[in-house]
């Protein structure tokens, strides 16, 4: 008996000092930021003024978060899908032993081992206005009237589906390949002596068993987009326009830029609680049941 | 045994915790005090164009003079951040020059006020006062309720820069009008170079274009409503009318679309290398771009041009100053104040703007100027006055919103209408913001009330009549 409360006092001790850095370095900031969210605080005085829940009213109406919520879910929709169908389509064609797969499957995962600042800072040269390489390409395709400077303010929500999806590809297409090598080869040989189409062999048999790394997929990307920052901060050298800010960057800059640390914070907590909120709805929409999950 | 290994255990681990959290103790550590029977003195600068070496040989200067005090001199080009919990611990340095928000600082009464300092002598130049040796702005500009908070030390003008050779090889002049500068833009755009250059991924570089052109078309009193985001003021005539002047040149393409997707840099090196014939900027651009300059360049300054018909002063130029200041709660305010002082000399503003190539907020400092600064010192010295923006520092939300449609109108996805509609709303917005302090800016104009009594006697024909 008391060797059993000794273990457990052992064990207790042993989570003790990782507990210690987590409640100091999350849970402690955590508290704080929303204590701080109730107050009007410039970040330059000891001295905080309480002023309730003033700043959550003041973020319902504020039209740049909602615009800032539509370009991070604009973010999660378009290069989330296009990502995880290419992803899908190339591993569909690498499990199938073409020739050099070994090589395409390092190409493709490549990009996503780079820092998002270097992808960023090498697209930024793609997309140069007067000699990158994107407009290049439209003017030798003869569709040089839609040429422009990619990176200006207009365009550069769009801009970043590219480098985005070529960086995420790779990641997915890694999960979804073990998926398809995990299928036995017997279901596909029995469907071809059945005189399946690819395309029925595909619905039928391959979507049905990567289905499980969909739902991986769906929570990896609603995460990833509800919290984009790096691709807008880097291309707007850190000064987004108000149409172009997504929640994180809207955070930073009213916190760090414009110096209002409560609405900042504030705006902080409110995308915790979506983060959070929107990861439990993905994850429990995406495990629903199917009917091959029977 | 077994509960002495678990306490080793225990206390290793948090021996480890504990040198997790000890760097973080770091950036609090305040420099300044006393060693060795001197007194710790720290400086704290920014380490941008200018570098430190500057202020580093200041700092050994005063180190010579008053042999009692060690300076600890340190740059850094994020010193803002380093700073900001320093000052919210209660231990910043003993001088600053750093890109803080000073309205914010004084408001929290962070900044000392330096009004008793500047009736010190000045250094090096005996008779005068500090604050006599400096020129107006250096007191004025980060002034409140009559007291200085900060000095402006190096500061800028702006206006368009451009190069001698390519100018004289094609016979153009530099533009007295806004109709002139036009009229030259179509000579460049036909002989197949970019007129105006711009930095359009910082879209707020063509606010020192647009508020010269407003000053330029409603007066100065147009310009400092803006300022005092006064009702109806950022909707009214002279303001729209200046978004449609600057709106003009993306038009017509003398500020040619790709611009909007370059940086300052980008930009910048385009002027250089000769593919744009101008660009708007400030006096620190041959600095920053000194190393890509080449030679054989002969670097030309214009002001603004002024507008037919206008209100303002053609001369009056546009300019914005880098500002050092004491924090309230230095450990030495009196020694980093006389530090300030020491910097200001003459003799050392004189060997900043030799070194340097800036100008420098000190009377005469000038009067000798490097080549690529002549025509920008001709212009400062002329102007009847100048005037510094600090609408965007004073409320940082609208300041956002001038920025965002400095862009849309630059992208021409704004009309002008709509331009001033929006901002009168951001305008609206943050004089309803009790969040935010008012400012008043104080007109930059000497002259100004001596011109309005002038006007009122020419409107009243029975003084004249009387004289």
């Amino acid at each position: 008996m008391l060797r059993a409360r000794q273990q457990r006092l052992l064990g207790f001790l042993f989570l003790l000092p990782a507990l210690v850095l987590y409640t100091l370095f999350v849970v402690y900031p955590a508290i704080q930021a929303f204590s701080i969210s109730l107050s009007l605080w410039s970040g330059y005085t000891p001295e905080k003024e309480f002023v309730g829940l003033e700043n959550y009213r003041l973020v319902l109406q504020d039209s740049v978060f909602w615009g800032a919520i539509k370009n991070n879910l604009v973010l999660i929709a378009i290069p989330g899908v296009l990502t995880l169908a290419l992803a899908l389509y190339f591993a569909s064609t690498l499990a199938h032993n073409i020739k050099g797969a070994q090589i395409f499957r390092v190409a493709y995962f490549f990009p996503n081992v780079m820092s998002v600042v270097v992808v960023a800072i090498m697209w930024s040269f793609i997309y140069h206005p007067k000699w990158g390489i994107f407009n290049g390409i439209l003017r030798l395709v003869g569709l040089g009237h839609f040429t422009r400077a990619w990176l200006a303010q207009d365009t550069l929500i769009p801009a970043i589906f590219a480098p985005s999806i070529w960086m995420g590809v790779g990641f997915y297409l890694v999960l979804y390949l073990a998926a398809i090598q995990q299928i036995p080869q017997e279901l596909f040989d029995a469907a071809k002596v059945d005189g399946a189409s690819g395309w029925r062999i595909f619905r039928h048999i391959t979507w049905p068993m990567v289905w499980p790394v969909n739902r991986i997929a769906a929570v990896f990307l609603v995460l990833g987009g509800l919290k984009a920052f790096d691709f807008i901060w880097v291309f707007s050298y850190g000064y987004p326009a108000l149409r172009n800010h997504t929640m994180a960057t809207w955070m930073y800059q009213k916190t760090i830029t414009e110096y209002d640390m409560g609405y900042g914070t504030a705006l902080s907590v409110v995308m915790f609680v979506l983060v959070f909120v929107a990861s439990i709805i993905t994850f429990r929409v995406a495990s629903q049941k199917r009917e091959w999950d029977q | 045994m077994r509960a002495s290994v678990t306490y080793r255990i225990l206390g290793l681990a948090l021996g480890l915790a504990g040198l997790v959290l000890l760097p973080a103790c770091e950036g609090t550590q305040n420099q300044s005090g006393t060693a060795n029977g001197k007194k710790l003195v720290e400086v704290s600068v920014f380490q941008g164009g200018y570098d430190i070496d500057f202020w580093e040989a200041c700092a050994r200067q005063y180190e010579e003079t008053h042999p009692e005090v060690k300076v600890n001199l340190w740059g850094d080009p994020r010193n803002a951040e380093k700073l900001r919990p320093r000052f919210i611990a209660g231990n910043p340095p003993d001088l600053v020059y750093a890109s803080l928000p000073i309205w914010i600082l004084i408001a929290a009464d962070q900044c000392l006020p330096l009004d008793e300092e500047l009736a010190k002598p000045a250094v090096g130049q005996p008779g005068k006062t500090w604050k006599e040796s400096l020129i107006p702005s250096a007191y004025t500009d980060f002034s409140q309720d009559g007291h200085t908070y900060a000095l402006t030390v190096p500061y800028a003008v702006f206006g368009f820069w451009y190069d001698h050779r390519l100018f004289r090889a094609h016979g153009w002049q530099p533009p007295e009008t806004w109709d002139d500068l036009l009229a030259l833009c179509e000579q460049i755009k036909q002989a197949g170079i970019d007129p105006i250059a711009f930095q359009g991924r910082y879209p707020g570089y063509i606010q020192s274009l647009f508020e010269t052109l407003v000053e330029r078309t409603g007066g100065i009193e147009a310009w400092l409503a803006t300022q005092n985001i006064e009702p109806g003021v950022w909707k009214s005539e002279p303001v729209v009318r200046a978004w449609e002047m600057v709106q003009e040149l993306r038009r017509r393409e003398y500020i040619p679309k790709a611009y909007m997707g370059l940086s300052h840099m980008e930009s910048q090196m385009e002027w250089v290398q000769g593919k744009a014939a101008m660009i708007p900027c400030g006096t620190w651009l041959t600095t920053e771009m000194k190393s890509s300059l080449p030679k054989e360049f002969e670097v030309g300054f214009m002001p603004y041009p002024g507008v037919s018909g206008g209100k303002g002063d053609p001369t009056a130029i546009n300019a914005g100053g880098e500002y050092w200041f004491v924090p309230t709660k230095a450990r030495h305010p009196d020694i980093g104040a006389d530090i300030l002082r020491q910097v200001m000399s003459l003799d050392n503003a004189r060997r900043f703007v030799q070194d340097k190539k800036a100008l420098f907020a000190v009377r005469n400092c000038d009067d000798n100027p490097p080549a690529a600064l002549k025509e920008a010192v001709a212009a400062a010295h002329s102007a009847r006055f100048m005037f510094s923006s600090h609408v965007s520092q004073w409320y940082p939300t609208f300041g956002s919103a001038y920025n965002e449609v400095c862009g849309s109108v630059m992208s021409l996805d704004m009309t002008p209408q709509e331009a001033g509609d929006y901002l009168e709303r951001a305008a609206a917005a943050q004089r309803r913001d009790r969040r935010t302090r008012r400012h008043e800016m104080p007109n930059p104009d000497p002259f100004a009330a001596a011109y309005a009594a002038v006007e009122a006697l020419k409107d009243d024909p029975v003084v004249i009549v009387g004289w």
